[in-house]
């Protein structure tokens, strides 16, 4: 009797945990393989989010609003461990895959699109060498939309602090992007 | 609003994150100020660009592979991968770490308290023949070590050794009969916290009752009060290091065998005759404080010199408070300990 529940528990769990995971999987996905840059890793850390999901989840609970937050928080703690883990080898990705994005880009189109192909080499580059706080904020904000008061859920700063950190980041990319431009003779 | 202002708002102003309110201002702003325009227009042209790569390398629908999944689920039948000692210190005995430290801050702030405590105790105690200074602080000793020597009244000896960690130790015993008569018109003792001590009391009980009893009349009612002795030839005996001599023997017989002998007492008479009638009101003046320095001797008779001890009779109300909020701190401590652990295992 008791095993059967014990079944019937783990089965509802996993069911559980299969719906959390079809829905955050690929945001979680995408966030962790941009601050990785490197897609292969992202699923390592996204891997372990959710196993460390699965065993701080208390049986009989539902999903809340501070799973979204929480999910988001410890991928990034997983990612930045990672990276400096990893520090060498994400080295190398970084600079493997900014050259096959330029080269990519320049190879198959005209000039206009490798124009714009290279300022999106060259902004991406910018951003994954901006502190990971500051990609964190521009990440959730511009490409997970979530809000002000979920990105402060998630990097436990208050809402007027993220806002600063915000335009500061996008203050120096916007500097940095001017100097590359002068820097290349030409507007970007 | 001044243009650092509103250039710290651009980003915000610019991505629609801005209330109704500082918005319209910032807008206004922007509509006569051609600076913050062109910044206006970096930054629009930086989150346009930011924006498009981000969309443009992204992929929409990643999913994790067969064997990411299978791992997720299949970690949960895994034996959990730790340290031993890790795990059976959070897992299994998760309130040990916060008990822990909960309970050596706590000791800290015990003993430390009654360590300062007793330091800052300085311990005597008096018999008939010697007093015991102890105290921590060795220049308290000292002081009354140097006036005891100065004026030649007493054998002094400092007990104990130079250690910080242990109390200095001072012992006085009486000196020779001479000294101890002068010793009655002197209160510098007094003046440092240390009795004159006993014997100059019974010996003027002493006289006051064999030999002179309308003499010696202003002598102070407490002196009697002070000798408490009911036997007080016998305390005289033991001061002069003789053999005792009972109060009515010494009385009619002058020249006893045993070595009593009445010259010696009229010298003696006749140096606290003077002793009393040079200063007789410094004599009254000493003799109160020594009646109420004499209670407090008789309370620390009645306690041993252990730190302890001395601690908890001292210490009053203000111990009740100490402990208590020992045990106040102990919670919080705990509950801080117990919060943080559970905080960083929970976020990983």
């Amino acid at each position: 009797m008791i095993k059967w529940k014990k079944r019937e528990n783990k089965e509802c769990r996993e069911k559980k945990m299969e719906a959390v995971m079809a829905e955050f999987e690929s945001p979680l996905l995408r966030y962790a393989a941009r601050i990785l840059n490197n897609p292969v890793s992202a699923e390592d850390v996204v891997q372990n989010v959710f196993i460390k999901l699965f065993k701080v989840w208390p049986e009989g609970e539902h999903p809340t609003d501070k799973l979204k937050p929480w999910l988001y928080r410890v991928t990034h703690n997983e990612a930045v461990d990672y990276i400096r883990r990893e520090s060498r080898l994400h080295d190398l990705h970084e600079k493997h895959a900014t050259e096959e994005k330029i080269s990519a880009d320049g190879a198959s189109a005209n000039d206009k699109a490798a124009s714009v192909g290279e300022k999106r080499a060259l902004v991406l580059n910018l951003l994954h060498h901006l502190h990971p706080r500051e990609q964190q904020v521009i990440l959730l904000r511009l490409e997970e939309g979530l809000s002000y008061k979920e990105i402060s859920s998630v990097t436990g700063r208050s809402e007027g602090n993220v806002g600063n950190i915000l335009h500061h980041a996008v203050q120096k990319l916007s500097d940095k992007i001017k100097t590359g431009a002068v820097m290349e003779g030409r507007a970007i | 609003m001044k243009c650092e202002q509103i250039k710290e708002l651009l980003a915000l102003y610019i991505s629609g994150d801005l209330n109704t309110e500082i918005g319209s201002a910032v807008k206004t702003h922007l509509d006569e100020c051609d600076s913050c325009q062109a910044s206006a227009h970096e930054v629009e042209q930086t989150l346009d660009l930011l924006r498009d790569a981000l969309a443009a390398t992204s992929e929409p629908d990643m999913k994790l592979s067969a064997s990411a999944k299978k791992n997720i689920f299949a970690a949960e039948e895994l034996p959990v991968k730790e340290n031993i000692i890790q795990g059976w210190l959070f897992n299994r005995h998760p309130w040990l770490v916060p008990a822990a430290a909960a309970v050596i801050v706590c000791g800290f702030v015990l003993f430390g308290i009654n360590s300062m405590k007793v330091r800052s105790d300085c311990t005597m105690s008096i018999d008939n023949e010697s007093l015991r200074m102890m105290s921590y602080d060795a220049s308290e000793v000292d002081e009354v070590y140097d006036v005891a020597k100065n004026e030649d009244l007493y054998d002094c000896k400092i007990v104990s050794s130079e250690s910080k960690m242990k109390p200095r130790c001072l012992s006085l015993t009486v000196g020779d009969q001479a000294s101890r008569s002068a010793s009655i018109s002197d209160d510098s003792f007094a003046d440092v916290g240390v009795l004159p001590p006993v014997p100059e009391l019974v010996e003027i009980n002493f006289i006051n009752e064999a030999q002179l009893s309308a003499d010696v009349s202003p002598k102070p009612a407490k002196m009697d009060s002070v000798a408490t002795t009911s036997d007080p030839v016998k305390k005289r005996a033991n001061f002069d290091g003789r053999a005792a001599a009972p109060a009515e023997t010494a009385h009619g017989n002058a020249n006893r065998a045993d070595g009593f002998d009445s010259d010696d007492l009229d010298i003696e008479i006749s140096a606290l005759e003077e002793a009393v009638d040079a200063q007789p009101e410094m004599k009254r003046e000493v003799m109160e404080k020594h009646s109420g320095m004499q209670r407090k001797v008789e309370d620390s008779r009645q306690r041993p010199l252990k730190k302890g001890k001395a601690v908890a009779v001292e210490a009053g109300s203000g111990w009740v408070a100490r402990r208590i909020g020992a045990v106040v701190a102990l919670l919080i401590i705990f509950g801080a300990c117990w919060l943080v652990l559970a905080g960083t295992r929970k976020n990983g």
